[in-house]
């Protein structure tokens, strides 16, 4: 496989940002790139020449995407350097960035490839987008685990995403379980301001953990039982690639792309909470099902790995050399069997 | 002497001299340590993880065995076990201490056993030594089934004689090459409930 020169640019290097791109293990998401290509990552006031890259690639943060114009014009139209530029915002998130419909597409169309993270997100891109999920370090990360002592049984664990701020319906799931089986219920990335149950959140939950570091937060995620994450957003959800990896049953989202990818015996449509509860059930009472699942989840974390992110990222930007722009309404997704990029026209996105 | 000694003169250091080091090393920690008996009655935490994961009346090989409590522990919950050590000193008193297992003094990286014991076991060693990725390639071939290896998290418990701080990256490099079977969790050292800060590494073959 050719060497790339891969270089991240930014507005600036956060403290957030440094503590992710030193935590060991490192999560899964967008600087992986960086690593997989043992890239640099450089706010854009510090690079001295663009030229001297393969591959520069930049978020389409409300605050980062603002230089990608700035880039385009450094590089000018005929550059061998490629533009890459991301988007794994939400969807449903995308009003909130304040950004008119059609400047967002004009931004995009000043790269030389766009992609997104899950399919009906990069369904929402410009025509010709490729969808592509982060890389995870599961080479890394599939051989970590707690001492057997710490694990927990029957505890059941959701994830709080604070720009959602709904756990009405997990709550209501937790609820559903509890009448039926005793078990501890616990919410990560608890953040009281953003939730619209709070004045029932203290009674809903046996435990609220706020702010974790990821290699604590991976740690602690192990002790449970059972993961839910019944987000009601399109993503390609880090958490449940987290779970699949580590071996952790989880039943969730079918909005959730990972979700569907990794734990197709378990993801529902997110308010299907009778469902949601029978599988949980399931899982708690019934070992060769959870083996089933596990099983399956841990071979299918595997498209997440380096080696695969890899090969999907160079047969991205080999085809957006060549030009990849010409399709009409559609975007490139990765047919696994072939080990190509295809259209979206031609396959069923809830089974990719 | 030893607060001279530094990694770079110790990775220098002849079979004779390395094994001299760790002579007066052992007799120092002899001398610091409660007796025998009274050790047994403490079984460190490290130990009792050890144990969790072999099987009933294995043979047992303990690489870099030290004073032998953990063979002693071991022979106790009926393994038959084998300890190695580099220090003469350190397996002479072992063969006091413990009678109801063997021991021989033997360099790690001499080591050529092939699958000759259910589990291998390797408690706080390998970041002493020259070359740990072939002593746990050496490990990995004599076991049959298990090996389970422990060793500090980064710099903690740091010591003159350490040669290399493990990180979980280099961890997973120890093991490139010879299976993707293993798992690696962070456990206390001496007492359950203490901070956790040693490595626990479990691989299996079948």
């Amino acid at each position: 496989m050719p060497k790339i020169k891969f270089l991240h640019c930014c507005t600036k290097i956060t403290d957030p940002v440094k503590d992710c791109l030193e935590e060991v293990p490192r999560r899964g998401g967008m600087y992986n790139w960086l690593f997989l290509f043992k890239g640099e990552i450089l706010p854009y006031q510090y690079v001295d020449d663009f030229e001297k890259y393969d591959v520069i690639q930049v978020n389409m943060s409300a605050v980062d995407m603002n230089l990608i114009p700035e880039i385009r014009r450094k590089l000018g139209k005929s550059s061998s350097t490629m533009l890459v530029i991301n988007n794994d915002y939400v969807a449903e998130s995308w009003a909130g960035l304040g950004t008119h419909p059609l400047y967002y597409e004009q931004i995009q169309r000043l790269g030389d490839m766009v992609f997104g993270t899950e399919p009906y997100q990069t369904s929402c891109l410009i025509d010709g987008a490729f969808c592509m999920p982060h890389p995870h370090y599961v080479e890394v990360l599939k051989h970590v685990s707690i001492d057997e002592k710490d694990k927990e049984s029957d505890s059941v664990a959701v994830m709080f995403h604070w720009w959602e701020g709904k756990t009405y319906l997990p709550a209501l799931l937790i609820q559903k379980i509890k009448q039926q089986k005793r078990i501890f219920a616990r919410i990560y990335g608890y953040r009281e301001e953003y939730d619209d149950m709070k004045r029932w959140s203290k009674a809903l939950w046996d435990e609220r953990v706020t702010h974790l570091r990821y290699p604590d937060f991976i740690e602690h995620l192990l002790q449970n039982t059972i993961f839910i994450e019944p987000v009601q957003y399109h993503t390609y959800g880090r958490t449940t690639v987290d779970t699949a990896i580590l071996g952790i049953p989880t039943v969730g989202s079918n909005r959730v792309f990972s979700m569907r990818k990794c734990f197709p015996y378990t993801s529902f449509d997110p308010v299907d909470i009778k469902g949601m509860t029978r599988a949980v059930l399931r899982l708690l009472e019934d070992e060769d099902f959870r083996e089933k699942v596990v099983r399956k989840a841990k071979e299918q974390a595997e498209y997440f790995n380096y080696k695969n992110s890899k090969k999907r990222f160079l047969a991205a930007l080999e085809m957006a050399q060549k030009g990849a722009h010409h399709l009409k309404n559609a975007f490139w997704v990765w047919d696994e069997k072939n080990e190509m990029f295809v259209s979206s026209k031609e396959v069923d996105l809830n089974a990719i | 002497m030893q607060s001279k000694l530094t990694p770079e003169i110790i990775k220098k250091m002849s079979k004779q001299e390395w094994q001299v080091l760790y002579d007066d090393d052992y007799m120092r920690y002899e001398r610091l340590m409660p007796d025998f008996q009274t050790r047994l009655k403490h079984i460190p935490y490290r130990f009792k993880w050890f144990a969790r994961y072999i099987p009933e009346r294995s043979r047992v090989l303990d690489v870099g065995c030290g004073d032998g409590l953990l063979c002693a522990y071991l022979a106790s919950l009926g393994h038959k076990c084998l300890g190695i050590d580099c220090s003469q000193k350190a397996i002479e008193v072992c063969r006091e201490n413990v009678p109801n297992a063997d021991f021989i003094q033997l360099f790690v990286e001499d080591m050529d056993f092939k699958e000759e014991f259910d589990a291998v076991c390797c408690s706080e060693v390998i970041e002493h030594l020259k070359d740990p990725k072939l002593a746990v390639k050496k490990m990995w071939k004599a076991t049959k089934h298990v090996l389970l290896i422990t060793t500090p998290i980064g710099y903690a418990l740091n010591c003159p004689l350490h040669l290399n701080h493990f990180g979980l990256y280099e961890i997973v490099d120890l093991f490139e090459g010879l299976t993707d079977n293993f798992m690696i969790c962070r456990i206390p050292k001496a007492v359950e409930g203490g901070t956790k800060n040693l490595f626990a590494i479990r691989a299996y073959k079948r």
